[in-house]
């Protein structure tokens, strides 16, 4: 598949190209993340991320891939890998300068900081019930409260607001009560 | 002010939907109010974060996928067998594709080169040249290949004979990569198929590091020197990947732990030199000789495209000592295009 079908591929969410992208890329982000001390978990924990990070850099409209993919996701996941293990390691790790992590054109800090922020909120919302997570989804796209009603099946759209309420309510307490979420507003 | 109140005077000031007063209001307690800020801006980012429909979409995808990953040792196999379409059952199609099979094993008999012309991997240093595809050594799938698993990759051994390794890394077959240029890799290389053309830029000498080479640094710390491959060794990519025969010497006193030798490989690329970013990076095993010596013996396998290539054993330096390597041993190899 060439470089460019898999940027409009990520944009897209296109589910078939993932899976040959994840074919392609994965074995190479293993063996990365083994010589460097991660695990399996670990690599696909990176590769998830490194996908949302060329997203959010694909979605810029002067963004230029000026290498091959595979040679751009690459550096992508290389520095994502190191900058958490460098935060993580900070006072426990000898790290080699080979080894350190350094923002480039691939990634930048905020942009990574951007991923792990869209994850707390991910993950806050994956534990919603199903009903709430379609609710939410349909606000978030901002569709009026009447056409929301009418999507979910409520009776009025009184119900669906209050409806939504509880869900955003949960949603919000889910996301505060996660650890990681003081530091990330601090960052 | 209760939660509903609240989340709709948030939602509406992030919607645009306030009075003027009203907005200018709440921009002030915003700013005379920590926990009202945070608790506007944690509204704001979801609105972003979840009102993105392709980062949903992605996410929802992605979920997906990784729940339910893909076996990644079938590259080539679709997930899915395509649709039969027409009037062929699957037994009829099976028939065909066993005839097919053996009129390509029969022309494969029959074209393929006599064994006599199969050669080991060359020793000698090949010239800095672009590459005269036509010259480059090739290899022989014995004939029972058919019968051996598609995962399984063939490489020269050292003596020049032929035998299969399994593609799996073992302990000391640590696989760094750069990616492929490539989609997908044929599981098994063809000898006849023509070879692929090289970049002729990815050959060209990296001066810094040919200044390097053969360098053994002596003095108060380790030295090593290494005996194989031979510096400008030509090594035939095999799907994809280069096995590199390493051997060599430490000498000088005690290794530690906590600074490892490791080979390192560069690019020929400046930038990757400059900016200490090799494409591949092992430990290396080492075996105790006597109270000063260390031999290393051990064959990394490792991905990546045909090009020049600089092997770089380092010692890992202390952070004490700055972090780092210290480098003590500049060789190079050539990866040409293979099967």
């Amino acid at each position: 598949m060439a470089q460019t079908d898999y940027l409009a591929a990520i944009l897209v969410g296109d589910r078939t190209a993932l899976e040959q992208l994840y074919r392609e890329q994965f074995p190479v982000i293993r063996g990365l993340l083994r010589n460097y001390g991660g695990s399996e978990m670990d690599a696909k924990d990176v590769f998830q991320d490194a996908v949302l990070v060329v997203y959010q850099k694909a979605k810029q409209p002067d963004f230029q891939l000026t290498s091959q993919f595979g040679t751009f996701f690459y550096s992508v996941c290389r520095n994502l890998w190191l900058s958490r293990r460098s935060k993580k390691s900070a006072s426990e790790v000898t790290i080699s300068e080979d080894a350190k992590y350094t923002a480039d054109e691939t990634s930048s800090e905020a942009e990574l900081l951007q991923v792990e922020r869209d994850n707390l909120f991910w993950r806050a919302f994956r534990q919603l019930g199903e009903d709430c997570q379609k609710l939410l989804e349909l606000f978030f796209q901002k569709l009026p409260m009447e056409t929301i009603a009418v999507q979910m099946g409520f009776g009025s759209e009184g119900y669906a607001r209050r409806r939504k309420l509880q869900c955003k309510d949960r949603l919000v307490e889910l996301v505060k009560s996660n650890p990681a979420y003081r530091e990330l507003i601090r960052a | 002010m209760n939660k509903e109140e609240l989340y709709d005077l948030i939602e509406r000031y992030l919607g645009g939907a306030l009075p003027d007063a009203e907005h200018q209001e709440v921009e002030r307690q915003m700013a005379i109010d920590a926990d009202f800020r945070a608790e506007v801006e944690l509204h704001r980012a979801l609105h972003t974060s979840l009102g993105d429909a392709g980062n949903f979409r992605l996410r929802t995808a992605l979920d997906n996928l990784l729940s339910n990953p893909p076996s990644i040792n079938d590259a080539s196999t679709p997930k899915t067998a395509p649709p039969l379409t027409g009037s062929f059952t699957w037994r009829q199609l099976t028939s065909i594709a066993a005839l097919l099979a053996a009129i390509g094993f029969c022309l494969w008999l029959w074209l393929a080169p006599d064994d006599k012309t199969t050669r080991p991997i060359s020793s000698q240093p090949v010239q800095n040249q672009p590459i005269d595809t036509a010259s480059l050594p090739r290899q022989n799938t014995p004939p029972d290949s058919a019968s051996l698993p598609s995962n399984w990759l063939w490489l020269a051994s050292d003596g020049g004979t032929i035998r299969p390794i399994p593609s799996q890394p073992t302990q000391n077959q640590l696989i760094d990569t750069v990616p492929p240029d490539s989609a997908s890799l044929p599981a098994r290389p063809n000898p006849n198929k023509p070879i692929a053309m090289a970049d002729p830029a990815d050959f060209a000498p990296n001066p810094v590091l040919e200044a390097k080479i053969g360098d053994m640094v002596r003095g108060s710390g380790i030295g090593f020197e290494l005996t194989s491959p031979a510096t400008g060794t030509s090594f035939q990519l095999q799907n994809g990947q280069v096995t590199l025969p390493i051997r060599g010497t430490a000498t000088g006193g005690d290794i530690s732990a906590d600074q490892p030798l490791e080979l390192l490989i560069y690019p020929n690329r400046l930038e990757a030199w400059d900016n200490k970013q090799p494409i591949a990076t092992f430990p290396m095993p080492l075996i105790r000789d006597d109270n000063d010596t260390y031999r290393v013996d051990f064959r990394p396998v490792f991905r990546t495209r045909p090009g020049l290539y600089y092997m770089v054993v380092g010692q890992r330096r202390t952070k004490e000592d700055g972090d780092g390597y210290r480098t003590l041993w500049v060789g190079k190899f050539m990866a040409q295009p293979g099967g």
